[in-house]
């Protein structure tokens, strides 16, 4: 396989990769860590399928081998997930690959929704997500419980999943 | 319809505040539901784009702290945290004295807790990432000039350890002063009469199963919170009893089960007390030169002024495994005295040198606090299972002639003796006697005799120890199996080099060994042996066998070698090659396991955790007693693959086998995973250290008897047989086999 196509291809599979790295290393800064390892294997090091079609199982498999090695070196801190749960992430990966259009669409849709937000919503999802400040956190300064603030977190999804919904039904007529 | 649960299990997956059920209950419930797969797939792009699109348009004030490595930006917003934790940090700080080898976050972490919730370090509202105007990275990043700099303080202060049972009116102060200026809460009901001018020296900080404080005669039931006042005593009473006591200077006295203490005191400032029995983990915050913490036993006095350690005490014997520190031990005997520092051990005991000594873990590194810890629970666990054994052997009726019987007995003589029984124990000398009487029959049976003749004895057994190569090596299969096999007709061997004698069979009246100690397993002098026996194999085997048989006898030949029995060559290799021959394709990369036949195939059986344990752990066997290198085996190394992959420590792998339920062997692959990993010398597999999570999950499932049987149709007696072969790590590692750990696997 020709450079550019293993580059194209890459650039095509990197957020779903992103995103399945996130799934199992939660923290966005040892995500990008561990992309920035696998694309210097993919695109440097490694020699890919030829098979296009399992380009990106390839690349997750790849992505799990640099997330062995991020884990023992992790392990006095942090327990990796057992070899039964990486392998439920993987399938459910492998099932969302033949949908990887309408994700990207998906991904549209919500970067739009985002901006329909309350403030106080936005406000939440950026302690969370850009803050990194678990709920037990976020409640103590809102005087408020772990469990409500999760609630809350899934509400403010559940209307972001139905504002996607809608954008996508809208584009669909 | 999806699990209700899922969302939540998602969003604390995120944080990592899932327990390891509660993951391993989300990795079953993913598996089974199309539709929860999709929802985490939807779940983890929802997370992925709001942190990116928000991240890309955080507010202006933060954007103006961001520099190329975040370091003003981290600055900053350090400094909003200290504000916010100022003042319970200084507080914190100032009644808190760390011992320098035990950072804070260590300090105390309840089992359940072991995981991200607590040592995750990554709950600091930092965001060091540049922004950029697109929120997807580029292919190659920039690698950052330098990695994030060690966590910020976490909001919470560093708190004083506090009872986790809900918070009442007796609960101490979260962080409580010096004794002078705060003293201790009490308990009036509990209290002599004459408590209240005795001052709280301690709190009991957990209680768990049957506790009791100990006034002069009274006995009361313990509490957490509790005070401990002057002169009075803890008992543990249980194979589940722990109770913690907590000085005000946090230092910490864990206890494990069936431990007797008393006469707390404290005098001129120095925390004294007396152990009569049981075991006790001390983490001590450092104490004044002058006034050391003071311990006594029967046959001991030990003092310390700061460190980790555990002390034991079985009424005839005294012992302390030292994590870090040092010790002072004095014998009471003579007065002797000896000073044992961070790695080492002692033990006052009768027939046992006085004298500092390494620990003989197989990792030879310094016992961390978890360590000692995990080994105070497994010493009690174990001592539990082992009253669970006698008392269920003492009622069996065990006679020679009845095989079915006797299976369990001879594991369970087996599991005695790793644990530490001594062989002057009269249950122990009952199933002996019998095990030495009874013809060779069975091909576990012999296989288990060999491996506890040669642990008791290598020399004295020698004789009967070569009718048990005999017996294994005649029943070899032709294929290089074993099967139950079959009762052999005398043994023929000779020594090396001599001429062929006929069997000189062994007394089985057995000198009693009263030197052996509770612990004796892991620095008993072995003897040396003195003469080499040759056996030869005298006749064919039946066609085929099974890898359980085979796997056992591939143990109970490596006794036997061990024991100075010189094995036929041709023996060795057909079974080498037998199993290089049914061990599966490779499916999934490199990894490829056995079954309990011929190997695996998509027709036929598929690979298990249990055999591929065992096979693995017997290739590496011959390869050892061949004399060649095991590293360099395919066959091997495929094996640990397989076992990297499917580790498990809660079932016995059937990866190819969904909604397998109930296996009664799961107990048995334990054991064999244990097998091999001191085998091949391996902390690990897959990342997970197998000893300590099979170790806490046998602790977890420990029946409150001290039994363990898991599953309706297992075996009492051979479950708890089981379990404490892996607790006590009951396989002698390999001579020369170095940790390959940290090179494998790849």
């Amino acid at each position: 396989m020709a450079k550019e196509e293993v580059v194209r291809l890459f650039m095509k599979h990197q957020r779903m990769l992103r995103e399945f790295i996130l799934t199992l290393i939660p923290d966005p800064n040892d995500a990008d860590d561990i992309l920035q390892e696998v694309s210097v294997i993919v695109l440097a090091k490694s020699e890919p399928p030829r098979d296009l079609q399992k380009f990106p199982e390839w690349c997750r498999g790849v992505a799990r081998n640099v997330m062995l090695h991020h884990w023992r070196r992790q392990k006095k801190t942090f327990s990796p997930p057992s070899a039964r749960f990486l392998e439920s992430v993987e399938i459910a990966y492998q099932e969302g690959d033949a949908l990887e259009e309408e994700m990207s669409l998906r991904r549209k849709a919500l970067h739009e929704c985002l901006k329909t937000l309350p403030e106080a919503s936005r406000a939440l999802l950026e302690l969370r997500y850009v803050q990194r400040a678990p709920s037990q956190e976020i409640a103590r300064t809102q005087g408020s419980s772990p469990a409500g603030v999760r609630m809350t977190l899934m509400r403010i999804r559940q209307s972001l999943n139905s504002c996607i919904q809608g954008r996508l039904a809208g584009e669909s007529r | 319809m999806t699990d209700p649960r899922l969302r939540e299990w998602l969003l604390r997956w995120e944080e990592g505040d899932l327990t390891p059920s509660e993951l391993e209950q989300l990795a079953g419930l993913l598996r089974e539901d199309p539709q929860a797969r999709r929802e985490l797939r939807l779940h983890s792009m929802i997370s992925s784009e709001i942190e990116q699109a928000l991240h890309s348009t955080a507010a202006p004030v933060e954007s103006a702290f961001r520099t190329r490595n975040g370091f003003w930006r981290r600055l900053a917003v350090a400094g909003l945290a200290a504000a916010f934790v100022g003042a319970v940090l200084v507080i914190a700080l100032r009644s808190r004295k760390e011992p320098a080898e035990f950072p804070a976050a260590s300090r105390r972490v309840e089992p359940e807790q072991v995981g991200r919730s607590v040592e995750n370090p990554k709950k600091v509202s930092i965001v060091r990432r540049e922004p950029g105007p697109e929120p997807a990275p580029s292919p190659v990043l920039p690698k950052e000039p330098e990695r994030l700099a060690p966590p910020l303080p976490e909001t919470p202060a560093p708190e004083v350890p506090k009872a986790p049972n809900p918070p009442g009116p007796a609960q101490p102060e979260p962080r409580p002063e010096p004794r002078e200026s705060k003293p201790m809460p009490s308990e009036p009901k509990s209290s002599p009469p004459s408590a209240p001018t005795v001052s709280v020296l301690a709190t009991l900080e957990r209680v768990s199963g049957t506790v009791f404080v100990l006034s002069g005669a009274e006995r009361s039931a313990a509490k957490a919170a509790q005070g401990i006042r002057a002169g009075q005593g803890l008992e543990t009473q249980g194979s589940s009893a722990e109770a913690v006591v907590v000085y005000s200077d946090l230092t910490r006295l864990n206890f494990g089960a069936d431990a007797a203490l008393g006469d707390f005191s404290d005098i001129a400032g120095g925390k004294r007390l007396t152990l009569g029995r049981g075991m006790m983990a001390v983490d001590l915050a450092t104490q004044p030169e002058a006034k050391p913490f003071l311990v006594k036993t029967a046959q001991a006095e030990l003092r310390s002024v700061g460190g980790y350690f555990v002390l034991s005490c079985d009424g005839e014997s005294t012992r302390v495994d030292v994590g870090s520190g040092k010790v002072r031990l004095m014998r009471v005997q003579d007065g002797r005295s000896v000073e044992i520092s961070g790695g080492q051990f002692a033990q006052v005991a009768s027939g046992f040198e006085f004298s500092p000594r390494p620990l003989l873990r197989a990792d030879k590194k310094k016992k961390s606090k978890k360590d000692l810890e995990l080994e105070v629970k497994v010493t009690s666990a174990v001592r539990c299972g082992l009253c669970v054994l006698e008392e269920a052997l003492g009622d069996m009726p065990v006679t020679p002639s009845d095989p079915g019987v006797a299976l369990p007995v001879d594991l369970a003589l087996w599991a005695m003796e790793c644990g530490g029984v001594p062989e002057t124990d009269p249950g122990f000398q009952k199933l002996l006697a019998n095990m030495l009487a009874a013809e060779l029959r069975l091909t576990y049976k012999v296989a288990l005799q060999a491996l506890v003749l040669e642990d008791l004895d290598r020399v004295k057994y020698q004789n009967r120890i070569a009718q048990c190569a005999q017996f294994l090596v005649d029943n070899q299969c032709r294929n290089g199996q074993w099967s139950y096999g079959e009762p052999v007709l005398g043994a023929d061997f000779a020594p090396v080099g001599g001429k062929v004698r006929k069997e000189n069979p062994v007394s089985t009246a057995a000198t009693p060994d009263s030197s052996r100690g509770p612990d004796s397993r892991e620095r008993k002098e072995r003897p040396k042996v003195v003469q080499k026996l040759a056996v030869q194999k005298r006749r064919e085997g039946p066609p085929r066998g099974d890898n359980s048989n085979s796997q056992y006898a591939a143990l109970g030949l490596r006794a036997c070698s061990d024991a100075g029995i010189v094995l036929p060559l041709d023996v060795l290799k057909r079974a080498q090659a037998w199993w290089r021959e049914a061990q599966g394709a490779s499916k999934k990369g490199d990894a490829a396991g056995w079954s309990y036949g011929e190997a695996p195939s998509p027709l036929g059986r598929s690979a298990y955790g249990s055999m591929t344990a065992g096979g693995a752990g017997s290739l590496v066997l011959y390869h050892y007693l061949l004399g060649e290198p095991w590293m360099r085996d395919d066959a091997v190394l495929k094996g640990l693959d397989w076992m990297a992959r499917h580790f498990t420590v809660s079932e016995n792998p059937y990866p190819d086998e969904a909604g397998r339920k109930n296996d009664p062997s799961h107990f048995y692959y334990l054991y064999a995973l244990e097998r091999l990993g001191l085998l091949c010398g391996m902390e690990t597999f897959g990342g997970h250290e197998w000893y300590a999570e099979g170790a806490n999950y046998l602790l977890k499932v420990q029946k409150p008897d001290g039994s363990w049987a898991p599953q309706p149709d297992s075996s009492r007696v051979i479950d708890t047989s089981l379990a404490i072969l892996f607790l006590r790590r009951a396989t002698r590692p390999l001579i020369d086999v170095a940790s390959v750990d940290k090179t494998y696997p790849k």
